[in-house]
């Protein structure tokens, strides 16, 4: 059978080419980091990123003193030597919180963007993939859900969540209650994010799919007989990713001001946990006498969003297949 | 070889034989009752034969594009049969029909959207080899890009790299790694430049020589046609209304459709008087097509009766078949 392939054809044949267009051979995701990497403000943002995941995974190598170690001989201290950032009324050295609050914020805005991916991006690409009737179903209840402002949702899920796994002691309520007492109450507020903010990745991955799925190499795949999983996990899904990265970025962000909101309100962590917002909210008490117990959990979280949003932005730049594919 | 659905002569003639296939879509919105399905393709019954280019010609919206699709099995026809290789292949489900995949290829119209941008020429030609689980890609692969005039050398970037009319080699290769016997061309040069078109049809007409392949070559340009078919069915609004050999068709045109898109060809002789048909109106809608002779709406010689009767594809002369009722005068006119 291969001798048809091997016997080849007249040497003429090989040679006209028209124009070639080579340049550098790079795959798509190689060029979105060459321009990425061009973006100053990006690159700023994903440096700032870095030091602050870098410090925050370090924090107990980097300060003497523990989250929650309180020196009732310094209290309410202003920056000094010993205190970079002072003492709050408990005598907690705030830089040190700040660190400890920075791995609860970043490690619950990536965990939690997994989560939010893990459910939406099957839920969207079968979703639209094979259509029908549960195409409908999905999409009727992902409407449902979307008529709730999010951060509402979580307020009233958290209400019942919260009562629910203090009294749980038995069974799989139990140990989602005990990982969440280890957690400092954060597996709670991850729970409740997660169950509203898979909707929008969803959406997003739905409407990716639903026009790949008509792309003429989709087709193509389909036409040498390749199987709905190998279309779905070569073909399409590789091409969806892109706003969804961009859009994961963007909802880093999102999930770290709902959680610094939620803990604001009592909602989220539970004291002594560090996190950024019960900072702020401890804070807000001794704004007229210490005002930098509300300035620094404050500037930590803005910097922190803004360099998401920084990131975001050069990603989504990068990241634009009109930009690439222009040969 | 392991895994071929039927070895290569063990059914009988011809290879592709198509039975009064329909392809209705539910037209959707509107949101009115009895609202009309779309006819995209409405009782076609055609066969090819092995090793033959069998060119399907009509202009866009005829339902070509969509009959191409059922005769692959891309689309599932509403009523009908699909026969290849001797085997009914209309009822046969996705994982039936794999085994049947590799003796029929597809190369698509669009050569910027047939190939996937996050994949390696290599990961494209090497896909099908990978999905019907045959050996020795490697080797494969190189082979099939020099056969389609490529250096191996491409084999490791990415198909936006390169141009419309490389891109559409790339697909021609993918397309004939499995050594299939059957290639439906569903428009390929139709998005190229005029000159990189020569240079693919000059290819596609090697690659049938050499490895024996039939075509079943969709277009819209007769030009096209002319050069590489053998026999050739002209589409209108879901139906054949001629079809015939290359020569038969082009010397005596027994249809007024057919006489009509040829008369658009421009001449290669400027001195010859130019008798250009225009076709009136435009094409009607194939939810609800005219009634009697479809044709008959932009017809130049409509008369009372297409209105009421349907005129069948009948054999006129040789082996020329057409839907109208004229037929006989027009080849007259052409003698």
């Amino acid at each position: 059978m291969s001798d048809v392939i091997e016997s080849g054809l007249p040497a003429e044949q090989s040679s006209p080419m028209e124009a070639v267009a080579f340049h550098d051979g790079q795959g798509p995701a190689r060029a979105a980091w060459q321009r990425l990497r061009r973006n100053r403000s990006a690159m700023l943002s994903l440096g700032f990123l870095a030091v602050l995941a870098f410090a925050a995974i370090a924090a107990p190598l980097l300060t003497p003193f523990t989250y929650d170690g309180t020196d009732f001989g310094a209290i309410a201290q202003s920056p000094s030597s010993s205190h970079w950032l002072g003492t709050d009324a408990l005598g907690r050295d705030v830089l040190t919180r700040i660190l400890y609050g920075a791995r609860i914020s970043l490690s619950l805005a990536v965990v939690g963007q997994i989560v939010i991916l893990l459910i939406g991006v099957p839920i969207g690409l079968i979703s639209a993939y094979f259509g029908g009737r549960f195409d409908l179903f999905v999409q009727r209840g992902i409407d449902v859900l979307y008529a709730f402002p999010p951060l509402l949702f979580v307020i009233v899920a958290m209400t019942y969540l919260r009562p629910t796994l203090d009294d749980a002691d038995s069974g799989f309520l139990g140990v989602v209650a005990s990982i969440d007492d280890l957690t400092g109450g954060l597996t709670g507020v991850l729970l409740a994010m997660a169950l509203i903010l898979w909707l929008t990745v969803a959406r997003l991955v739905r409407g990716q799919v639903l026009s790949l799925k008509e792309e003429e190499f989709v087709l193509a795949a389909n036409a040498t007989g390749a199987s709905h999983l190998r279309i779905m996990r070569r073909h399409i899904l590789p091409n969806a990713f892109a706003p969804v990265i961009v859009a994961t970025t963007f909802g880093i962000p999102a999930a770290i001001m709902m959680e610094a909101g939620l803990s604001f309100l009592g909602l989220g962590a539970q004291p002594p946990t560090p996190s950024w917002g019960i900072m702020i909210a401890e804070g807000v008490a001794y704004i007229r006498s210490d005002p930098y117990l509300l300035i620094a959990p404050g500037v930590a979280l803005g910097a922190t969003l803004l360099a998401f949003n920084f990131l975001g932005d050069g990603l989504r730049d990068a990241m634009d297949p009109y930009v690439y594919d222009s040969s | 070889m392991v895994g071929r659905a039927v070895s290569r002569r063990d059914y009988e003639e011809p290879l592709l034989r198509v039975e009064d296939l329909v392809k209705h879509y539910p037209s959707s919105g509107g949101g009115r009752r009895n609202s009309q399905a779309v006819r995209a393709v409405d009782g076609v019954s055609l066969q090819v034969e092995t090793a033959e280019t069998f060119a399907l010609v009509g202009e866009s919206g005829c339902g070509k594009s969509t009959l191409g699709r059922l005769v692959v099995r891309l689309e599932e026809p509403t009523s009908g049969t699909v026969q290849f290789m001797g085997s009914d292949l209309t009822n046969l489900g996705r994982r039936q029909l794999r085994p049947h995949r590799r003796d029929m290829q597809v190369v698509f119209q669009n050569p910027h959207s047939s190939l996937n941008p996050r994949m390696t020429v290599r990961q494209i030609v090497e896909e099908p080899l990978v999905v019907h689980d045959i050996d020795d890609r490697i080797g494969r692969v190189d082979r099939l890009l020099e056969l389609v005039g490529l250096p191996p050398a491409v084999a490791d970037r990415h198909a936006h790299e390169f141009s419309g009319g490389q891109r559409q080699r790339i697909g021609l290769a993918r397309a004939l790694s499995t050594e299939p016997t059957f290639l439906l061309l569903d428009e390929p040069v139709s998005a190229l430049d005029v000159s990189i078109q020569a240079q693919i049809l000059n290819l596609l007409v090697e690659l049938r020589d050499e490895l024996s392949l039939t075509y079943f070559f969709i277009s819209h340009d007769l030009g096209v046609v002319r050069y590489l078919a053998d026999r050739v069915a002209v589409m209108y609004l879901g139906r054949i209304v001629e079809l015939a050999s290359v020569f038969d068709l082009f010397a005596s045109p027994a249809h007024p459709y057919t006489e009509a898109l040829m008369s658009a060809v421009p001449s290669r002789d400027p001195e010859a008087g130019s008798q250009r048909i225009i076709l009136k109106g435009e094409l009607p809608s194939a939810a609800s097509p005219p009634s009697g002779c479809r044709f008959r709406t932009r017809c130049p010689m409509a008369r009372p009766e297409c209105a009421t009767d349907e005129p069948e594809l009948r054999l006129v002369e040789g082996d020329h078949l057409v839907a109208c009722h004229f037929a006989e005068e027009m080849m007259e006119k052409h003698r």
